[in-house]
């Protein structure tokens, strides 16, 4: 009898406890954290070359990686990585469940609202990719791409600004972009290998790495789309301690020239004149 | 086309992750057993509010997908000031969702112990939770086996959903080799290999189970 009482009260108990978010205790800044626990957990989608991705055994590297080393270094912590699809890193900062994340995201104005960013490490412009001669992309005009079919992964940038682009094109009384969804790049570019999309679009540097790692197929970049986005790290607004220490470690490896190094190894080319303040765009 | 260097490198990789694939499994498995036979003991023995407990239980997790409860859970963690337990979490929400099925699973088999059994436990002056312990669960879980098994092998092809809240486990490790080499084949061709191994396993231990207790039964 008593076992039974003791095991529906903690279930109970247990319920309860799950459900009463007021009960979170007082949470301090994660730079804290970080430095109480000697290693900082890091949230990071390692599918995303040359941002981050794996090498053969499986280590994690690629550009935010490396930065994210110097960093560490320079605090003298371990970097705990916590391994995750890119579906799971937003919200999984908002909730908590992770220090912070090195993966690399386009500061926009509606993420903004919900976290907040670290300077910029590297600026970006998507563009479209297509199969070589494809008759019906020959170019990156949006009233030109109009009707025809496009893949993009899921949740991210280059997704959202096709879909307002769509909004356009609907309210100029044409068709939209047909628009599929995958989880990953290489999705993508298999969707694009197969026909059932005429078109990719991401970001650029992310297409190079892509048609470079398929030197079997025969594809050309048309051209760039959209604004010049900025991409950052994200931090909990909760954290604004964080926040600012990794600014303050970026724009010490910016001006001893680390980043330029980086960004020359990973993407081939150094990006100058990342804005350190004002980079939010408006909503 | 088949590329065996790739194919090679792989393995040790998918093979680590194929070990936490079948430690997710087997703790969502436990988690499930306890948490099916607890609410399936609420909801037939006597105690005030047992049954409405265990029927709400069961309707929750069988009507919300689980990668909602994965993210519920995960992202409540924090709120309890718990970080950065993933394979906790992801354990935690697939035996919930899993323990709402063995609930209904250990029901129907409780439900067909005869009475006249129950009556001659009582009538030899078992309490109520020997009648539990020694009479009913034992033959509960016996005829369940083969539902049981079949409700696992379920439970090992939703641990990929787990990768969204950060456990690398065999599909997600797939899925990140192929995102460093663009080809597809050679990675997901073990992976579907040792989800076969792993659940043809799962069954041989269950076979093995009913010969023993059919044995000790008949």
């Amino acid at each position: 009898m008593d076992t039974r009482y003791i095991i529906t009260s903690t279930a109970a108990a247990v319920i309860a406890l799950g459900m009463n978010a007021g009960l979170a205790p007082a949470k301090a800044d994660a730079l804290d954290d970080i430095m109480e626990r000697g290693s900082m957990i890091v949230a990071i989608d390692p599918t995303f070359a040359p941002f981050e991705y794996t090498d053969s055994e499986g280590n994690i590297i690629g550009y935010d990686p490396e930065l994210l080393e110097a960093i560490a270094e320079d605090w003298g912590v371990e970097i705990d990585y916590q391994v995750m699809a890119f579906s799971g890193v937003i919200p999984g900062l908002i909730a908590g469940s992770f220090d912070f994340t090195a993966t690399a995201l386009n500061i926009t104005a509606e993420r903004a609202q919900k976290i907040d960013f670290t300077i910029p490490i590297t600026s970006t412009v998507n563009a479209i990719l297509t199969t070589k001669g494809n008759a019906n992309v020959t170019n990156s005009n949006i009233n030109d791409l109009s009707g025809n079919r496009c893949a993009v992964k899921q949740t991210t940038q280059p997704e959202q600004m096709m879909q307002s682009m769509n909004e356009e094109l609907s309210a100029a009384g044409m068709d939209e972009v047909e628009l599929l969804s995958f989880d990953t790049v290489e999705q993508t570019i298999a969707a694009l290998v197969d026909g059932r999309v005429d078109c990719v679009v991401d970001d650029i540097v992310v297409l190079h790495k892509a048609m470079a790692s398929r030197p079997d197929i025969e594809m050309e970049i048309v051209g760039e789309i959209g604004t010049k986005a900025v991409i950052g790290w994200g931090t909990n607004k909760d954290d604004p301690k964080l926040n600012a220490a990794l600014n303050d470690a970026l724009k010490k490896l910016k001006a001893s020239g680390k980043m330029g190094e980086l960004q020359e190894k990973h993407f081939g080319f150094r990006i100058d004149n990342l804005p350190e303040e004002n980079f939010i765009p408006e909503g | 086309m088949f590329n065996l260097d790739l194919f090679y490198e792989s393995v040790p990789i998918l093979a680590s992750a194929a070990i936490v694939t079948v430690e997710l499994t087997v703790c969502s498995v436990i988690l499930s057993l306890l948490f099916g036979t607890i609410s399936v003991m609420l909801q037939l023995s006597k105690i005030p509010g047992g049954y409405w407990l265990s029927r709400t239980y069961v309707s929750i997790m069988r009507g919300t997908p689980l990668l909602v409860q994965l993210f519920v859970v995960f992202f409540g963690l924090p709120l309890l000031g718990i970080k950065g337990q993933a394979f906790l979490a992801a354990a935690v929400a697939i035996g919930l969702n899993s323990g709402a099925y063995t609930t209904e699973i250990l029901r129907a088999a409780v439900q067909n112990v005869p009475e006249g059994q129950i009556e001659a436990a009582r009538a030899m002056g078992m309490s109520t939770r020997q009648i539990w312990f020694r009479v009913i669960l034992p033959q509960a879980f016996v005829v369940s086996l083969p539902a049981l098994t079949s409700e696992f092998t379920i439970v090992l092809k939703s641990t990929p959903l787990a990768s969204v809240v950060a456990v690398t486990e065999l599909t997600y490790a797939g899925v990140v080799i192929q995102a460093r080499a663009f080809s597809a084949v050679e990675i997901f061709l073990p992976i579907a290999v040792g989800y076969v191994l792993i659940a043809l396993s799962f069954t041989q231990v269950s076979r093995w189970l009913e010969r023993r207790f059919r044995l000790l039964h008949t």
